[in-house]
């Protein structure tokens, strides 16, 4: 809770240090409240429970985990967004404060104990992310990408809170651990009004993790809104949303697999089609990345289909390895795409031969989303498929692995047209650039050759 | 004596509380299907979270449990605060394209 309490008020400085004047004080500001929150966090881990406010919030392991990742992965994005904004745009202060409140939104939504709480994480994440997502005023792209995100969640927003009240029409509680007691003296059968609630909460998950069917925002949410954002996005976000469905399934839901295991099935099975074949069409870079996105909710859903112990460290893996090897994507990315205009996959052509450094990463990143050893995206695949053939999940498994060899084709293209010859001017990389890269390239290496370092850190 | 506000609400079937909040809500998803004017659809996501805050208030009136009615204070906030952005971003796109209709914003297509 101190972290979140840490990171709230530096948001709330970062936005007075614009008020004053001090504009290039709220990036070391808003880095340094990261730095601390994660210090905390990873202070306490593994060291016991820590249950709040009425047992409305419960921080434990599965929580820090992925709070610890979230707040990596926002560091990440924090540090490469300082080129990003390199021109001396008015209310940068407030985008960082926004960055952080949305990140606060996400550690709230993987720790919630009270369906509430579920409810004002996941708002906390997204309204600063509708400002940030159209915070490109002048620019009609931005815009449309603003309004369609905010059209798309609060739709999303008002099906989940359904499913809410559904739930305490039936149960009387908003407590998971309440929930899940209701659930277990109903052996002969949930009343109809708590299954639709269920199927409409995971509607909504469905739809803030962007898996097909309601994934169409996400393509046109992550090309208009500005990179930085949609790094965000894609990252941070996700893994909050994944945390969040784990969280619901695992703590209420487990005894009763009847009401979500086929539903998760169909939709894992259709994103993995979907993501994975549109991502075969693009052209826009970005494009891809969101449609790699889409495809990658599909593994996790795999994953989530054979929920048992193990389950959640596996998903917390996969996660962190494709969050990181899309944060150098987009990393590299808004580099090339500021410096030389490119933003098309075969504008790549080139980088490799003028830009060593950023071609090696790009590779390493591409590897390890296609899920090619020795990258980490390779043990976060093998693991989340052998945990779900061991869970008695055989056919979304094989669709899992057919389709990632249509992901392998597209990923190695990009990778093969950066390693082409071609023109392309040398791009200049700042600090914030190299040490994010270097950094996010040696841990996909080290989390793929030592993945017992991972789960040794986990159990 | 035992005439309290809830004995009072229960003389209505809890059923009718429920069937007229999901009328209102369904309203408020063909609105939002259907409308292409954005304040309609603003309208439209505000129905829709007062259907819900009905609906909440009804079930926790009928259980003499206050959770519900917390909810509901929990819900107005946050719809506040989501309807101060959308129409920030109402105004905003206004500046930009001098239209408020949903289909002046169709450049992003696969």
């Amino acid at each position: 809770m101190t972290s979140v309490i840490i990171l709230a008020s530096a948001g709330i400085a970062s936005m007075f240090a614009g008020i004053f004047r001090a504009k290039n004080l709220a990036l070391p500001l808003v880095l340094m409240s990261c730095i601390a929150a994660l210090a905390l966090i990873m202070f306490r881990y593994n060291g016991g429970y820590e249950s709040l406010m009425n047992n409305m919030l419960l921080f434990d392991t599965l929580s820090h985990g992925f709070s610890i990742i979230m707040i990596l992965l926002a560091m990440g994005v924090l540090a490469i967004s300082r080129y990003y904004y390199r021109e001396n745009i008015d209310h940068l202060s407030d985008i960082y404060a926004l960055f952080l409140f949305s990140l606060i939104g996400g550690i709230l939504s993987v720790s919630y104990q009270n369906l509430v709480m579920l409810f004002i994480g996941i708002e906390a994440l997204s309204i600063p992310l509708y400002i940030l997502a159209g915070s490109n005023r002048r620019n009609l792209f931005s815009n449309e990408a603003g309004l369609k995100y905010f059209l798309m969640g609060s739709f999303a927003t008002c099906f989940l809170l359904l499913g809410i009240t559904f739930i305490y029409g039936t149960a009387y509680s908003f407590d998971m651990t309440q929930i899940a007691e209701y659930v277990q003296s109903q052996p002969e059968g949930l009343p109809p009004m708590f299954v639709i609630g269920c199927v409409l909460i995971l509607g909504a998950f469905i739809f803030k993790i962007s898996a097909v069917p309601f994934h169409f925002w996400a393509p046109d949410v992550y090309q208009g809104a500005p990179t930085v954002i949609t790094a965000f996005m894609a990252t941070v976000v996700k893994v909050a949303a994944f945390g969040a469905l784990l969280r619901f399934l695992e703590q209420t839901l487990m005894t009763q697999s009847g009401i979500w295991q086929d539903m998760i099935t169909i939709v894992a099975i259709l994103t993995l089609i979907v993501g994975n074949v549109l991502a075969l069409y693009q052209q826009n870079f970005k494009r891809m990345l969101a449609y790699s996105g889409i495809a990658n909710a599909g593994y996790v859903l795999v994953a989530i289909c054979a929920t048992n112990a193990l389950t959640s460290e596996y998903i917390l893996y996969y996660l962190a390895a494709y969050g990181i090897a899309s944060l150098i994507a987009f990393a590299i990315y808004t580099i090339v795409k500021e410096q030389t205009g490119v933003d098309s996959i075969d504008g790549l052509k080139g980088l490799f031969a003028h830009n060593k450094f950023l071609g090696i990463t790009l590779a390493i990143s591409m590897l390890s989303l296609s899920g090619i050893p020795p990258m980490a995206g390779f043990f976060g695949k093998y693991a989340v498929f052998s945990n779900a053939i061991d869970g008695g999940v055989i056919w979304p498994v094989i669709i899992a692995v057919l389709t990632s060899l249509v992901g392998v084709y597209y990923y190695l293209r990009v990778m093969a047209i950066s390693f082409t010859a071609g023109e392309m001017p040398k791009v200049k990389l700042g600090t914030g650039y190299t040490v994010v890269l270097l950094v996010a390239a040696a841990i996909l290496l080290l989390l793929g050759i030592l993945p017992d370092l991972f789960t040794s850190l986990i159990a | 004596m035992d005439n309290t506000l809830s004995q009072q609400l229960q003389v209505i079937p809890l059923e009718n509380y429920v069937m007229l909040s999901i009328i209102l809500f369904c309203i408020g998803v063909i609105g939002i299907l259907m409308r292409r004017n954005l304040i309609v659809v603003f309208l439209s996501i505000e129905l829709m979270l007062n259907a819900i805050n009905l609906m909440a208030a009804s079930f926790s009136a009928y259980h003499n449990d206050p959770a519900g009615q917390a909810f509901v204070f929990f819900i107005m906030v946050v719809a506040a605060a989501e309807v101060a952005v959308g129409l920030a971003m109402l105004v905003m796109i206004y500046r930009n394209t001098k239209s408020i209709d949903i289909n002046a914003l169709n450049r992003l297509k696969w």
